[in-house]
């Protein structure tokens, strides 16, 4: 059960070269995600947390190869247990493994086109990969719409003419129409107003358990994510600083980043204590020698100015990882 | 119990155009003109028991009277019925040479924006070629030399007038390209070719929609100063155009008004009604009418 | 100092009272009301928070009190919102002519207001040294060297690093969370009474949000301002404020010390709001869900507005429910505490 992983990301990178002049060179990167790892068990959800900037965003998306990688490897365990390495996809298999990677956005207010009935919205995908015929499709949409708590009628409606809850369930049913068995979900509730969160947070809860969904949780809003996810990772300027299951992340952080930013969260009615990280969150097209956090940390030695700590694990068992010389 | 939820929607789409013209007085006016004279061309000729080139030099040059309701020109023709026909002829032109600039301005303003680099930069260059060029000298040399009819009027003309189509057509390919439901779309495996035309297509329309309309004024106007310099529409078959190139002589234009006024009110008439409409047109697809 | 009738019953402690406040708006031939009639007091050197969704209101109402409404659209239909300036003099601020000098004087004099996009409140053409710089211009006489010695000492206390430098920068030069700090520095340039603070980091890293509300509280301590924060985050508000109201489609639903309610809310909306937000470290198995839809803005509603999604609804929600308050100043609008309610059951 624990080897059985829907998705292992090795050393993962993208740059995205920047371009001055007439001619267009070169003359550096912004390493928006620059060699992260991790895991993903089949069935359960990993969380990624960080700030603007830190390429979570990015992780998603090459995930699902909107973006073409700089380097590393992301391979994925379909259901037979075949493995494919997406990096290396053709065209071809790349339109074929949209049937098994989806996304959900994060605003559904532009995510759906305007122009596009809901019916027309839940059939395109299977229109796309032939997997119904007409009769079947309509049925589909009925029950895609039923899975997401919404009655038939929707099926004529135009996204003007739903609220931003409606039209997320619009969404979460699109990424559900070709069924697939990993979805990354980019910031899927932080458009939405509190009181419809919730309904959207367990819905797809509900819907991870009926279909034994693996879902890749990206996430700004701390609270959120814990509350979604079995395993977070936290990033910062592109690398992966801290990584452990979740009630182990939030009862012992490790890194000094992740400490404070837990800190800064927040809190309902309890006093807790400004956290004041130092300075700001540093340049991913110019990022600092050594570990990238050391200029804002506050335990540095000097090893941390040299060298990059490697993302260790500190406890076999707990299957903690930091990325800290504190602890290696 | 479908169909007609989907009627619902489309009809609300409709009403709500509806909507939006009705509150724009000046629209409803041009929507008002325009359709009359729509009604006058296509009914006008068989109002009259005159054919477009009956000749009856004996009846030549009369003033409007009960037989001839807006008089005879020199050949003894009724005038009536070949204004009314020439309503064809001109709004023939125009709309069909704005349908054939728009198509060809959409698709290489579509390919330019969906694709960028070096196909943009490529068409770009062509529309830059194209604009050292004034279509109207290009198509004047062009008639001239060809001594074509009404169909290498229309091919010409429309061919011509592509930049306007491409500049804007490739501005809201840019920035729709951006939106989140394309990407959408892109993540459930939709193709290059349905993206462009099933998901961007359908939301750059407004723009394109209001400056076809223009457009098709600026084509009859275009038709009827090369059908009066002799380069458009040849007798004899009748334009607005070259029934008013019989003004050029001082007599006519003194004492024979039957035969000029008609032909060039109606063409002043129906480039302000397009001009009114498209004015509605462009309040109805502003996103910032309330609608 | 002048006087007129509202000095007679004025409390020393207030700075503001806010009165059966009524905004509509029109768009598209339907009449929105965006506050339904609500009543509030701004005390001296306390913190007053406004938590909604959308909606609720809460920006319309801010927006109102320095009568930036005729600008946008919206139309004050009842209500005072009576301010009592520096000098003494009581005034009506919806009374003023909104393009008036009185008003002119109190906004960014007496009354400043911080937004929740900095980059966009700030002109992309001047450094911010001159756009911190017209705040002074307008409200004070002071010389030019004092003014500029004065931006620095700001900049300085809002925890703008070298300010000395900061002073030439232009906004696209400085980041979020330094952006909404030059315009914290430039409300509080004129040392006003009431700083009113509309989602201020809704749009920043929770890391440079913590440090905005810092600073935040150590203005609380230290100057002698007010602050009005309005929020949808109740975590933010909560730590914040020590009064909070509670806004739900134009309506006070709950209005008292943020503790208070925060330990035991009373309105069924409050409630299920707190238990439906994922807290850090709560370890929660569900959350709570408020069913349906937030009712769109131009329904009419003749009852309580949140009776079509309130789990203890009763029939005689469909009229409008009185106003209660319980001990502590702690008002809540809602028929579960009413006497009649007690007495007569449903």
């Amino acid at each position: 059960m624990e080897n059985d992983l829907i998705l292992k990301v090795r050393n993962l990178k993208k740059y995205f070269p920047i371009q001055k002049g007439i001619l267009k060179r070169t003359v550096g990167y912004v390493k928006a995600v620059d060699g992260i790892s991790f895991d993903v068990p089949r069935g359960k959800t990993l969380g990624i947390v960080g700030e603007s900037g830190c390429g979570k965003t990015t992780t998603g998306k090459c995930i699902l190869k909107l973006y073409e990688t700089t380097g590393g490897e992301i391979v994925y365990y379909s259901d037979n247990r075949e493995k494919l390495n997406i990096t290396k996809l053709d065209p071809n298999q790349t339109h074929e493994i949209r049937r098994e990677i989806q996304m959900i956005l994060q605003d559904p207010h532009s995510s759906l086109n305007p122009k596009m009935s809901v019916k027309s919205l839940l059939e395109e995908p299977m229109k796309i990969f032939s997997t119904f015929d007409k009769g079947e499709r309509k049925e589909k949409v009925i029950e895609l719409l039923d899975s997401v708590g919404m009655n038939p009628e929707y099926m004529e409606r135009y996204p003007n003419e739903m609220s931003g809850g409606q039209k997320q369930r619009i969404g979460i049913a699109r990424a559900l129409s070709l069924e697939p068995d990993l979805i990354v979900c980019d910031e899927p509730v932080s458009a939405l107003d509190v009181s419809i969160q919730a309904q959207v947070l367990e819905l797809m809860k509900r819907l991870q358990r009926e279909y034994n969904l693996s879902y890749i949780f990206i996430g700004h809003d701390i609270a959120v994510v814990e509350y979604m996810s079995d395993a977070i990772a936290v990033m910062y300027l592109g690398k992966i600083v801290e990584i452990a299951e979740t009630n182990e992340l939030l009862e012992d952080p490790l890194h000094p980043y992740t400490k404070k930013l837990l800190a800064a969260v927040p809190r309902l009615g309890k006093k807790r204590e400004r956290v004041l990280i130092k300075g700001q969150v540093g340049d991913p097209a110019n990022p600092p020698d050594g570990c990238y956090f050391h200029p804002r940390c506050e335990s540095k030695k000097s090893i941390c100015t040299e060298t990059f700590p490697g993302l260790r694990e500190i406890d076999d068992k707990k299957k903690h990882k930091v990325a800290c010389h504190l602890y290696q | 119990m479908e169909s007609s939820q989907k009627e619902k929607s489309q009809k609300k789409f409709v009403s709500r155009f509806w909507q939006t013209i009705e509150k724009h007085t000046l629209a409803k006016i041009g929507l008002l003109i325009l359709v009359l004279i729509l009604f006058i061309s296509l009914i006008g000729p068989n109002l009259t028991p005159y054919t477009i080139d009956e000749i009856n030099l004996r009846a030549s040059y009369q003033s409007p009277s009960q037989e001839h309701w807006l008089g005879t020109d020199r050949l003894g023709r009724d005038v009536f019925t070949r204004v009314s026909y020439a309503g064809r002829i001109s709004l023939l032109v125009g709309v069909s040479g704005t349908f054939l600039s728009i198509f060809v301005g959409v698709f290489f303003g579509a390919i330019a924006g969906f694709f960028g680099g070096k196909i943009d930069s490529v068409l770009l260059k062509m529309q830059e070629i194209q604009m050292c060029f004034p279509p109207i000298i290009l198509v004047i040399a062009l008639m001239s030399f060809v001594r074509g009819g009404i169909f290498e009027l229309i091919i010409f003309l429309g061919l011509f007038n592509w930049v306007g189509a491409f500049r804007l057509a490739r501005g809201e390919f840019v920035s729709i390209r951006e939106e989140e439901y394309v990407e959408s779309a892109r993540i459930i495996g939709a193709s290059n070719l349905s993206i462009m035309f099933k998901h961007i297509l359908p939301n750059a329309l407004p723009p394109l929609v209001v400056s076809a309309t223009l457009q098709v004024a600026l084509l009859i106007l275009a038709e009827a100063g090369l059908s009066f310099l002799g380069l458009g529409v040849r007798p004899p078959i009748p334009s607005w155009g070259n029934m008013l190139s019989s003004a050029r002589q001082l007599e006519v234009l003194r004492t024979r008004y039957w035969l000029w006024i008609p032909p060039g009110a109606l063409i002043s008439l129906t480039v302000i009604a397009i001009n009114f409409l498209g004015d509605g047109l462009r309040d109805a697809v502003d996103p910032y009418s309330g609608i | 100092m002048p006087q007129n009738d509202y000095n007679s019953s004025w409390p020393d402690n207030l700075i503001m009272k806010v009165n059966d406040l009524e905004v509509n708006f029109r768009q598209a031939g339907k009449i929105i009301k965006a506050v339904r009639g609500i009543s509030f007091r701004v005390k001296k050197n306390l913190s007053l928070g406004i938590v909604g969704e959308s909606g609720s209101g809460k920006t319309v109402t801010v927006r109102s009190l320095m009568n930036l409404l005729p600008g946008r659209g919206g139309k004050v239909e009842k209500g005072e919102v009576l301010f009592k300036l520096s000098d003494g003099e009581i005034v009506d601020i919806l009374k003023l002519d909104p393009k008036g000098k009185k008003i002119q004087n109190i906004r960014g004099n007496e009354i400043s207001m911080v937004f929740q996009q900095p980059m966009s409140s700030l002109n992309p053409v001047y450094d911010i040294g001159m756009q911190i710089g017209e705040v002074f211009k307008f409200h004070s006489k002071k010389k030019k060297a004092e003014i500029n010695r004065e931006i620095i000492e700001l900049l300085n206390s809002v925890n703008l690093p070298k300010p000395e430098e900061r002073v030439h920068d232009y906004p696209f030069q400085l980041s979020g969370g330094m952006n909404q700090r030059a315009m914290i520095a430039m409300a509080l340039g004129a040392n006003p009474q009431l700083l009113i603070c509309d989602e201020p980091t809704t749009a920043l890293d929770v890391t440079v949000q913590d440090k905005i509300l810092f600073l935040l509280e150590r203005i609380k301590e230290k100057h002698e301002s007010s602050i009005l924060y309005i929020s949808h985050d109740l975590a933010v508000v909560s730590e914040l404020v020590d009064e909070i109201i509670v806004m739900y489609l134009g309506e006070i639903m709950e209005y008292g010390n943020v503790e208070v309610i925060f330990d035991n809310p009373l309105h069924p909306y409050t409630e299920l709001l707190l238990k439906s937000i994922p807290e850090l470290g709560r370890k929660q198995d569900k959350l709570e869900i408020i069913e349906g839809e937030i009712p769109s803005e131009d329904e009419v509603i003749p009852g309580c507005v949140f009776e079509s999604r309130c789990p203890k609804a009763m029939q005689i929600c469909k009229q409008p429910p009185p106003s209660i308050e319980k001990e502590n100043g702690h008002k809540v609008t809602c028929w579960l505490y009413s006497q009649e309610v007690g007495n007569n059951g449903k």
